[in-house]
């Protein structure tokens, strides 16, 4: 299998999965069946081979297919979870179609195409993971399309504002100074200036960062929980792994001299910010919709800190913790959206001694959390902290603690509420814990077949408990250093 | 653009593109703003120079024309004019072609020869980065302040058009591959726009400046 043959077998399952949407069921078959089909074509995509295609050539890097990999199963997981709670069945296919996108977008060689491709195929999850028919929800989605294609039309422009400034710094003249004349130097750095602060601002309003995350905390009113890392980490992530190879090509000579040394801290300060106040906002937020939305605007400021540093050596240690942040991620917004299931509101403190009756979305909480945050030695923790102390000088990389310190805080808030004596709203919750109909499985298969139909019915919250703890386990073993993660994001990119 | 009739022919283009833009933005009547928006997207790669390959250019005309279509089938049902677009077209007109006049004069204006003048390097792809940069400027006013989904939209082409003439006039022409993601997005962000105007039309509702 090649690059474009994955992107046409998904974006074919997509479709198929859009158009089958009015149907209860086969939206969601499609999705388990198509993300299964994609796991083993993803597995046996051609690692390496250059596959010329419309003028482009795409390369699917041992990292790019770990990558798509992980978002299968990842995609396979929130399919499950958004079907045992009725959510909108045009997810599977939306998720199907962005998988396509992000297959082509990132596996060719030039920016340009793919930040178009990824803005394209971000906005059919958008589209499909609003509930429609009134007016409020139109107008968030108004807000997130305009910042969807905003940040793609400013990352293009900055990688042409860097791409006019090579070709006039390498273009001959007759007096032989360069097209820039005798300003050369100064003129160079601050074209390339410009574009860095460009697709800095394109990649913090993609993701969310502060100060332009307004959308993202207004969106989160609307959009199903299961939808939300679609679209503010999956689609950031996959962008900021576009720019970040852009960026060292671009940018390279030169860039870690001092001459953008200015841009460099104001892109670290904004990312620093974004960082520590985002989970300040998830600290303090009551809405578990917007718990796990502001806890992505702080990771917006971890990639925003991957981007500042500008430094070769940055590259393998974000694209590390760029790996562990979309499965966690996506196992943060799968857990809330299973709480949500199980005890029908998202007010946390409503959700007190969620714990006590649902210990498999505990240890899916826990886990979640030490794969967020990490611990010394994990691949995660040293990523992160590398990316930190490249983008940061001292003593402000120390400010970076804060964020990573108050990220514990919104963990154990949410885990000691779950822990003190239930609420009313947990009290009265069915369907909670596993329950097989009538005690044990009878000997009568057509009995039996009754059951089995009767159990799956009555186990979706159980279900999607068990689907969110596995990918957290997933989740843990990415954020350890499993599956040679580390090693590939060290390898060049295409 | 470097003989006499290429010139004319590309600054006859680049005033179809502009006013077609002018159009999208200015004008109250929704058909007539859809046609400026497809004129204006279908032309626009016309502007680059050396012309992009024929399927790239093929797939930014067919993607202009399915967006445009698509946002027709929006407005069938809908009032003809609304009162969202940015009134004083001569306005619009005036800042899209004084933007577009000082990006050429600032890339091409330079006799040849000149102190300072690269030989061939901005001269010729000077007329798409003015073109792009009026398309910009005309787009910055819906993006930015429209309360109207449909006006959103046709802002957002316009500055999806007018960003791939600046990056085809600063970088050179897009591969195919590149033209039909361009046309891609100019037809799901038509779709979106439909579908927003279809819902604020239902509801009866305009949605509210936030």
């Amino acid at each position: 299998v090649n690059v474009p043959g994955l992107a046409a077998l998904a974006l074919g399952l997509g479709v198929l999965g859009l158009l089958a949407r009015r149907h209860p069921r086969t939206p969601w078959l499609i999705g388990l069946a198509g993300f299964a089909m994609l796991l083993l074509a993803t597995w046996t995509l051609d690692r390496g081979e250059p596959t010329p295609f419309g003028g482009e050539v795409f390369v699917a890097t041992a990292y790019i297919r770990l990558f798509l990999v992980l978002l299968t199963v990842a995609s396979g997981v929130l399919t499950v979870v958004a079907w045992a709670a009725s959510l909108t069945p045009a997810l599977p296919g939306a998720m199907l179609t962005w998988f396509g996108a992000a297959s082509l977008g990132l596996s060719v060689s030039d920016p340009v195409p793919a930040i178009v491709v990824l803005t394209a195929g971000a906005m059919v999850p958008t589209l499909a993971g609003l509930p429609f028919g009134t007016d409020h929800a139109a107008g968030e989605l108004r807000r997130v399309v305009r910042a969807l294609a905003v940040s793609a039309l400013i990352a293009c422009l900055a990688t042409a504002v860097a791409g006019l400034v090579g070709v006039l710094a390498e273009a001959p003249v007759p007096g032989g100074a360069g097209s820039l004349g005798a300003d050369g130097d100064g003129l160079r750095a601050g074209g390339l200036g410009l574009a860095f602060l460009g697709a800095a601002t394109a990649l913090g309003l993609r993701a969310g960062a502060v100060p332009v995350h307004r959308w993202v905390g207004r969106l989160t009113d609307s959009l199903t929980a299961p939808a939300l890392p679609v679209i503010l980490a999956w689609g950031p992530a996959a962008f900021a792994i576009v720019l970040l190879g852009w960026s060292k090509d671009a940018l390279g000579p030169g860039a870690n001299t001092d001459a953008l040394l200015v841009e460099r801290l104001l892109v670290g300060a904004v990312g620093l910010a974004s960082m520590v106040l985002g989970a300040a906002a998830a600290f303090l937020h009551d809405d578990l919709a917007h718990v796990v939305a502001y806890s992505l605007v702080s990771d917006a400021g971890v990639l925003l800190l991957a981007f500042a540093s500008l430094d070769t050596a940055a590259l393998a240690p974000a694209r590390t913790w760029i790996l562990v942040y979309v499965v966690v991620r996506t196992a943060f917004a799968g857990w809330a959206a299973a709480v949500m299931l199980a005890y029908g509101t998202r007010r946390v403190p409503a959700l007190r001694g969620w714990a006590r009756r649902s210990p498999l979305l505990a240890a899916g909480l826990v886990v979640v959390a030490v794969a967020t945050v990490g611990l010394p030695g994990m691949a995660v923790f040293d990523a992160r902290l590398r990316v930190i102390d490249l983008a940061l000088p001292d003593p402000f990389n120390l400010l970076a603690w804060v964020g990573i310190v108050v990220s514990v805080g919104y963990f154990g808030r949410l885990l000691a509420n779950g822990v003190r004596r239930p609420s009313a709203e947990v009290q009265q919750a069915v369907g909670v814990q596993p329950v097989w109909p009538g005690g044990r499985p009878s000997r009568d298969l057509g009995v039996l077949r009754g059951q089995l139909s009767t159990a799956i019915r009555l186990n979706f919250g159980p279900a999607a408990a068990l689907a969110v703890l596995a990918l957290a386990i997933l989740g843990l073993a990415v954020a350890a250093g499993a599956f040679e993660g580390p090693a590939f994001a060290a390898e060049p990119r295409v | 653009m470097t003989g006499a009739l290429p010139a004319v022919i590309g600054v006859i283009l680049a005033t179809v593109v502009i006013g077609g833009a002018v159009a999208a933005v200015a004008v109250r009547e929704q058909r007539i703003a859809i046609l400026g928006v497809l004129v204006a997207c279908a032309v626009g790669p016309f502007l680059v120079e050396p012309l992009p390959d024929p399927r790239g250019l093929l797939a930014r005309i067919v993607g202009a024309i399915i967006a445009a279509y698509v946002l027709l089938i929006a407005v069938r049902d809908g009032p003809e004019v609304d009162s969202h677009a940015n009134s004083g077209w001569p306005a619009m007109a005036l800042a899209a072609t004084t933007a577009a006049a000082a990006v050429f004069m600032a890339g091409a204006g330079a006799p040849p020869g000149a102190e300072g003048q690269s030989d061939g390097l901005v001269e010729a792809p000077s007329l798409a980065l003015a073109g792009g940069t009026a398309l910009l400027v005309l787009a910055a006013s819906p993006i930015l302040l429209a309360r109207s989904a449909l006006r959103l939209t046709l802002g957002l082409l316009l500055a999806v058009t007018g960003t791939f003439l600046v990056v085809g006039g600063a970088v050179g022409p897009a591969t195919p591959l590149t033209g039909l993601a361009v046309a891609g997005l100019l037809a799901v962000l038509a779709a979106s726009g439909s579908l927003l105007h279809r819902i604020a039309y239902r509801s009866r509702i305009q949605p509210a400046r936030r």
